[in-house]
């Protein structure tokens, strides 16, 4: 087991964050604000979901897991389409839509091929593994969506001229689509080419600090990275195909906007 | 030759508006097989009035009947496929060759020599970027391309803005010759003189004549 960390060192260890506050200060830069309300927002999450978690790794009844992880998928969605700033309407049934069969999708694989010798099916593996499954994945979504509305936009009078003149609109935003894809996944395979050269990623971290074998929290980093690289691939290709046909009007017409 | 089953372009009490309204209930008729210019200030609607025809904008009420066929989501694609549009030359197509251009509407190159030549252009253009040609120049590749086309209804919009006098005499040639019916926006006197049909945008509404 890990070192528990005393609350009370916990709360004196974090004054370490008065010296970027008071760098922020001398510099007078408007960071302050989005600095606390992040803190804030970052301690009250992780402890309402600390007291969360433990209760349903204890209590590990499979609708409440099921129930859970619904809820990440729903609110991983909704938080890429509005981080996205395109309308709602736009992106959230494609978003869920694409989450949810990617994550079935890798979820089905990770159940039956890694972890084929124990019960994955818990909330002690099922959970944290699924939250990083679709953390992991929405700054890429973001990007991906972004990146598709932005070209269009820019190519709008183009793709009304191919319209007009019958050229099919997969072909016509087929460019613009590899590009958001481009956009979205050549960053996050290039941080994934730099895992363990640079940085140690967070699960294998925990798991060493946990006092696990490096090997096997080697593993499971390896099951986290391809697994939140397969599913966000997954989830932004169906997104992005299905807020295409969103995007365009019974008329061929573009109306999304930024 | 004039085609027979090429009739008139109706506008049924059409009323479009964007923040303001741009039309109210407007109702007018292009004449089929004619050349019908719209002539009035900068922002009074001409290129609205070209985008209804293209389907490109929807009007918040009216009908516009192109040939007798109600121009809706249904019938967009069959009345697209009688029209050609001539945009200005503002239009941007960004880091766009023109031979993939012309590929994507798959015309075929060797057939398109003529129509390139025929307003002055050589196939050398195909090898360069929208952005390496003069306005001019994208004018009239861009009715080299309706040209080769050789659909019924020709929608222009400022076809002549960026042509000198010899280009201009060229187009103006085509439009007399082409038998088509052409709704074209200028404020061009040389076009405007050449007309059929003279259509004047004002308070919101169409009135015939100049």
């Amino acid at each position: 087991m890990a070192y528990d960390i005393k609350w009370i060192d916990l709360i004196i260890g974090s004054t370490l964050i008065f010296i970027p506050v008071a760098l922020i200060l001398y510099a007078k830069l408007k960071l302050l604000k989005d600095l606390i309300l992040s803190m804030l927002r970052m301690t009250i999450q992780l402890l309402f979901v600390g007291f969360y978690l433990k209760y349903i790794i204890d209590y590990d009844n499979i609708y409440i897991n099921i129930f859970w992880i619904l809820l990440i998928v729903i609110v991983g969605s909704i938080s890429i389409s509005k981080r996205s700033e395109v309308e709602l309407k736009f992106t959230l049934v494609p978003v869920i839509t694409g989450f949810s069969f990617s994550f079935v999708i890798v979820t089905f694989f990770t159940s039956y091929f890694y972890f084929s010798g124990m019960e994955y099916f818990t909330a002690q593996y099922l959970i944290p593994i699924s939250g990083m499954l679709i953390g992991n994945s929405i700054s890429s979504s973001i990007v991906a969506i972004r990146s598709l509305t932005k070209d269009l936009i820019a190519k709008k009078e183009l793709i009304n001229y191919y319209e007009i003149f019958s050229f099919s609109r997969i072909k016509s935003t087929k460019e613009s689509m590899n590009l958001a894809l481009l956009d979205s996944f050549k960053p996050m395979l290039a941080n994934i080419a730099n895992i363990g050269l640079i940085w140690l990623p967070g699960t294998m971290t925990g798991q060493i600090i946990s006092g696990t074998n490096p090997m096997t929290a080697i593993k499971y980093q390896i099951v986290i990275v391809i697994g939140y690289f397969a599913c966000c691939f997954i989830a932004t290709f169906i997104s992005l195909n299905l807020f295409r046909t969103k995007a365009f009007d019974n008329f061929g017409i573009l109306k999304i906007k930024m | 030759m004039i085609s027979t089953n090429v009739k008139n372009i109706v506008f049924d009490d059409i009323s479009l508006a964007f923040d303001s309204p741009i039309f109210i209930s407007l109702s007018t008729e292009f004449k089929a097989n004619s050349f019908n210019i719209l002539v009035g200030q900068s922002g009074s609607g001409k290129s609205s009035i070209l985008k209804l025809i293209l389907g490109l904008l929807t009007p918040q009420s009216g009908n516009i009947f192109i040939s007798d066929v109600n121009l809706n989501a249904d019938s967009i694609n069959l009345l697209r496929n009688s029209m050609s549009w001539i945009p200005n030359s503002d239009l941007k197509f960004p880091n766009l060759l023109i031979s993939t251009f012309l590929t994507n509407l798959a015309i075929d190159f060797n057939l398109f020599e003529k129509n390139l030549l025929k307003f002055r252009l050589n196939t050398e253009i195909l090898s360069k970027n929208f952005s390496e040609i003069s306005s001019g120049e994208k004018q009239r590749f861009f009715i080299s391309v309706a040209d080769y086309f050789d659909r019924d209804y020709l929608v222009c919009d400022e076809i002549s803005s960026s042509l000198d006098a010899e280009n201009k005499d060229i187009v103006i040639e085509f439009l007399k010759n082409s038998n088509k019916t052409i709704i074209c926006a200028t404020h061009d006197n040389d076009l405007i003189s050449i007309a059929d049909n003279i259509y004047r945008i004002e308070n919101k509404g169409i009135i015939y004549g100049l």
